[in-house]
């Protein structure tokens, strides 16, 4: 499917009669790779799915202002990150769980998840990401898997690129310290 | 810097797990992604309906109007907190008697009984983990009435003196 350049979508929705006819080019521009990353983070489809919704809503009610400093992406990506980490903040604070308790859960979910179709060698890569800290399965996601540069890394996330090179490093060798000992 | 060099880096730091990227494990239910822009469109469409004005336009009374009674509520709220903050040590017969103030009292007059109370809950490890459950409470001050018909008999000049 073709999909119109950010400028030209964000023209069609200032611009046009319908503006909902632009967000939806957008949303269908844009909704697998928010719903990827989403997914990695929280695991379960029908989360996901929740968190999703929440991130569009909230691009709907936001792209009024959006000045195009940052690009369309980086500034969706932002908003999906921001959105998955209160998703899991919520669960912690919900079940009065340490964050390694929410990881263990999700790893939990991968075992029964119907929506996962891997191998064993990909749900013990998958179980190595959900042992990180959640900053840094974000870090190692959003490299390992989305291919994204450090340097829009560090605008999506708000941080340096040092950081983001010291984040991933680290969590690549706790990956696979992992996945050879378990 | 390209997939290639993203390759290259992963080689160097972890290569065992170079080679496990490829293939996402993941799946969605069927027609998931055909269908997210109309539930999106409709979830938002929905938020719409739901939205309300602010409090005083709702209430119709100018902005100024409602920072002024605001105002004027938070005066009295404080005015009341300061000065009815501490606890009641001196109590009359009249007053509304709850049980911080019957364990303030005994902790200052008689440190002995209030010594007793804390020991009553049995549950308790130390001092600072003590939880009160009200009805406890009571129901100690039930079972020693003498202390209870001597609390509710003294004056604040009692305490005073």
């Amino acid at each position: 499917m073709d999909h119109y350049s950010d400028e030209k979508l964000l023209d069609l929705f200032h611009n046009s009669d319908n503006p909902n006819y632009a967000f939806n080019l957008l949303v269908k521009k844009y909704q697998e790779k928010i719903y990827w990353h989403i997914r990695r983070l929280v695991i379960d489809h029908e989360d996901t799915n929740d968190v999703v919704q929440e991130v569009f809503v909230k691009a709907w009610k936001g792209l009024e202002h959006f000045r195009a400093d940052s690009g369309l992406f980086t500034w969706l990506y932002r908003i999906a990150t921001n959105e998955a980490l209160t998703f899991l903040k919520k669960k912690k604070r919900h079940f009065f769980l340490p964050w390694q308790d929410v990881e263990y859960a999700l790893s939990e979910k991968l075992e029964s998840d119907v929506h996962f179709s891997g191998n064993e060698i990909q749900r013990k890569l998958h179980k190595a990401i959900l042992s990180l800290p959640p900053k840094q399965r974000i870090v190692f996601n959003m490299r390992y898997f989305d291919e994204i540069k450090y340097e829009d890394m560090a605008r999506i996330l708000d941080t340096s690129e040092g950081a983001l090179k010291a984040s991933y490093h680290h969590a690549a060798k706790k990956i696979e310290e992992f996945v050879k000992t378990n | 810097m390209g997939k290639n060099d993203i390759k290259n880096e992963l080689r160097e730091i972890a290569p065992g797990i170079e080679k496990l990227r490829a293939g996402n494990p993941f799946q969605v239910p069927h027609n998931y992604f055909e269908n997210l822009p109309q539930n999106i469109q409709e979830k938002i469409a929905k938020g719409k309906s739901k939205v309300s004005q602010p409090v005083f336009q709702r209430i119709g009374m100018p902005r100024f109007v409602l920072a002024t009674i605001m105002t004027v509520l938070l005066v009295f709220a404080g005015y009341f907190a300061f000065f009815h903050s501490s606890p009641e040590i001196y109590l009359t017969e009249s007053e509304e008697i709850f049980y911080e103030n019957y364990l303030a009292w005994y902790s200052e007059y008689q440190p002995d009984v209030y010594y007793d109370i804390l020991m009553a809950n049995e549950e308790a490890a130390d001092f600072e983990s003590l939880i009160f459950d009200e009805d406890e409470v009571l129901d100690y001050l039930f079972d020693y009435g003498d202390y209870y018909m001597d609390y509710i008999t003294y004056t604040e000049n009692d305490f005073e003196n």
